[in-house]
């Protein structure tokens, strides 16, 4: 492989932060907020913890057979049906992942930003944008991720900015006052909002210096979880447990009651659109890259560039399914996590323990 | 080079995102202020009043002489007026830019109309949840009306919205938001909203009316918002005359700060309010020896001070406590962060408790500049 196709480490870090911040950044302090009150912060940086054993689980398996892809060594350690098997499952979350997102951006761009555009346009031309990304290999994205990761991090510092003169850190207390028992729930909402990091699959192998490449998307890692804490902190520090209770979009919300003097700065909801909207091109174009991938491979073609096209109407008609916001959350959104839960923490699991059974066998 | 050229390009590329809609902004009406009243006749249950700048009237080029129109309809709503009076007008509204909500007298004391409307203007998408909102004398639309012909308004941000600013220098009244009314009554079920009446040719905020559970339960005077916003630390300046010694002393506060600390008895929970004001002298003719130097007479014109903010803050509290049951110093929401424990088990019948409780108030004086002259 050329220089000029390898991934730098830098990169992969853009990479994890910005294709795991995307869509749920808006409405991920409201439902941690319903469902562990004052103390919502825990299931957040738990789970983004419990993440760290399944990224070093895949940085092993790659270690263990260098110079391979994620699909060889998948079908080596798993055998090719077994392996196919999961590819599908991985590929049908990808596609309602996907459609759960466009959706997600149409409404809410229909509702803060374009009001009379027909949302089918935006779902179109939104999916249209990202397949020319998708078409191109993973270092072109994580190029693209390497440039939008600052404007992720400058959006974080500007909420701050702009709220800092109003809050009142009192309302985060009190502290430690829920029902613990209410952890696991809170975990489970919180654990989704960290998808995105199954991109490493496709990333590590083309990564410069391996040896550091773990630690950059631990770094990584650390990032999204310091983004979603200062984001929560933020909003609960702004409205309140029961006032965010209530926002079905705090992170918007909370740039509506900026009030500062003289004015110029106000309604900045467009603002916030326009920086969410980035976070999530960055969130769909690795996901959608990702489903061609699998797709060349399941068909054994040599260019995954071929499929990204096809998929579009899918996604389209997938999307357009659910009746509202609501209804979305409820079919589409669980099944997300479901599948979710089958193809980005156990598959990489199983991997691991299988190849390390393997491998011991095949040493002794 | 090239690249940062590149970059401030494409970033410049985020804030370019102005145009929706292909609408002209003159052919929108911005309102800024919105008065609820209840409908006394028969129909839908609001009269909604609307008032918006007129931008022909405003600039140098003016072609029409009204500067403010003010229109009103029959609606269920604020939504369904601002539709419907756009059958009447020539443009639509746009609310994003709304300041001030009048809420009419008779309405207030409809607590379900009024959690209907904030309901309803909290979960709109576009209006501002930083609108003020105040509560009018009469009904709202008077007060619009009023407007008109206040003699010294601002005209384009409108007078009631200049007045209702954070920034002013008095606690005769304090500005209430939307969303902060809202978490005000969350938890402590009270919450406070200024007043607004006609004055002669002027408008006139003062004082505040007390919300319990959305429902207006009585008044608060002037000082008695004073003694309030003193026991929330809300105070940021403000003036006030006390006698002393047969003369007029003329304080004003520079600063006030307060500290608020729990006292857990066996049956009864007490709560003790530390208050430091801070302020200058202003105005005082001291008749005998007018260059006298004396710390001692300072030491007097502070407990002088202190006895008129004692008798205000004892008045206030007395009011709240046994006449209205009503929490407004945000006690509740004081013990539910930092004594969650005791706050389990009070928080059910909360009113009775506060009613109950010893406030010991506390207020210490200091005058720390008296002007240029001795």
């Amino acid at each position: 492989m050329a220089k000029e196709n390898k991934l730098s480490n830098k990169q992969i870090k853009a990479l994890v932060v910005s294709t795991t911040v995307g869509i749920g950044i808006l409405s991920l302090p409201n439902r941690l907020a319903i469902a562990n009150g004052n103390d919502g912060w825990i299931p957040l940086i738990l789970s983004g913890l419990l993440i760290i054993p399944i990224i070093m689980a895949m940085d092993k398996i790659f270690q263990m057979y260098p110079d391979q892809d994620f699909f060889s060594i998948g079908r080596e350690v798993l055998g090719k049906w077994l392996f196919n098997i999961f590819l599908v499952i991985f590929f049908i979350y990808l596609l309602i992942l996907m459609s759960n997102i466009v959706r997600n951006l149409g409404e809410l761009v229909k509702a803060f930003l374009l009001v009379t555009t027909p949302i089918e346009v935006l779902i179109i031309s939104f999916i249209l944008v990202t397949s020319y990304m998708a078409r191109d290999n993973i270092q072109v994205i994580g190029r693209a991720a390497h440039f939008i990761y600052p404007l992720i991090l400058g959006f974080i510092i500007f909420l701050i900015v702009v709220t800092l003169p109003d809050i009142d850190f009192t309302n985060m207390l009190p502290v430690f006052q829920s029902d613990f028992s209410n952890i696991p729930k809170g975990m489970d909402i919180a654990f989704f909002s960290y998808i995105g990091y199954e991109v490493l699959l496709f990333a590590f192998p083309y990564a410069e210096k391996k040896e550091n490449t773990l630690r950059s998307s631990l770094k990584g890692l650390g990032v999204v979880i310091l983004v979603y804490t200062i984001i929560y902190v933020l909003t609960m520090a702004q409205f309140g447990v029961y006032s965010l209770r209530r926002q079905s979009f705090p992170t918007l919300s909370i740039v509506r009651e900026v009030d500062l003097p003289g004015y110029f700065v106000e309604n900045l909801d467009g603002v916030v659109m326009a920086f969410w909207v980035l976070a999530v091109f960055t969130t769909m174009a690795p996901f959608y890259f990702a489903s061609g991938k699998v797709l060349s491979n399941l068909f054994n073609t040599k260019d995954h560039s071929l499929f990204i096209l096809p998929i579009a109407p899918i996604i389209y008609i997938m999307s357009l399914i659910p009746r509202n916001l609501v209804h979305l959350n409820e079919t589409l959104g669980k099944y997300t996590n479901y599948l979710g839960l089958v193809t980005i923490v156990l598959m990489p699991i199983i991997i691991y323990f299988v190849a390390l059974f393997k491998t011991r066998r095949q040493s002794k | 080079m090239k690249k940062i050229i590149l970059l401030i390009l494409i970033i410049s590329l985020i804030f370019t995102i102005g145009c929706w809609d292909m609408v002209e902004i003159n052919q929108w009406l911005f309102p800024y202020s919105i008065g609820i009243d209840i409908n006394p006749d028969e129909g839908d249950p609001y009269i909604i009043t609307i008032s918006y700048p007129n931008i022909y009237g405003i600039g140098k080029n003016a072609t029409q002489e009204d500067r403010v129109y003010v229109v009103s309809t029959v609606a269920t709503s604020i939504f369904q007026g601002a539709n419907q009076l756009s059958t009447r007008l020539q443009y639509p509204f746009y609310l994003k830019h709304l300041r001030v909500i009048v809420l009419g007298h008779e309405l207030s004391k409809d607590g379900k109309s009024i959690r209907q409307i904030i309901d309803g203007i909290n979960r709109d998408f576009v209006i501002n949840k930083k609108v003020r909102i105040v509560s009018a004398e009469g009904t709202a639309r008077d007060l619009l009306l009023g407007t008109l012909d206040a003699k010294r308004q601002e005209v384009i941000e409108g007078a009631l919205f200049s007045m209702l600013r954070n920034d002013k220098k008095t606690s005769r009244y304090t500005p209430q938001t939307l969303t902060d009314f809202i978490k005000d009554t969350d938890i402590g079920g009270v919450a406070l909203m200024p007043r607004a009446a006609q004055h002669g040719e002027d408008l006139k905020i003062f004082g505040g009316c007390i919300f319990k559970d959305y429902e207006f339960i009585g008044h608060l005077g002037e000082t008695e918002n004073r003694a309030v916003a003193l026991m929330r630390g809300l105070v940021k300046e403000d003036l006030i005359d006390v006698p002393f010694e047969g003369v007029n002393l003329s304080y004003s506060v520079t600063s006030a700060n307060v500290k608020r600390e729990l006292i857990k008895k066996e049956n009864n929970l007490g709560m003790k309010i530390n208050i430091v004001i801070e302020g200058t002298l202003r105005e005082y003719i001291h008749e005998e020896n007018p260059t006298r130097r004396e710390g001692n007479l300072l030491k007097r014109m502070e407990n002088a001070i202190e006895k008129v903010f004692k008798e205000e803050i004892d008045r206030t509290l007395d009011m709240l406590q046994k006449k209205y049951k009503a929490d407004a110093l945000q006690i509740g929401e004081y013990i539910y962060k930092f004594h969650p424990n005791i706050w389990k088990e009070v928080y059910k019948d909360w009113d009775e408790v506060f009613s109950e409780m010893e406030i010991d108030v506390d207020v210490k004086v200091y005058i720390r500049g008296k002007g240029l002259v001795e």
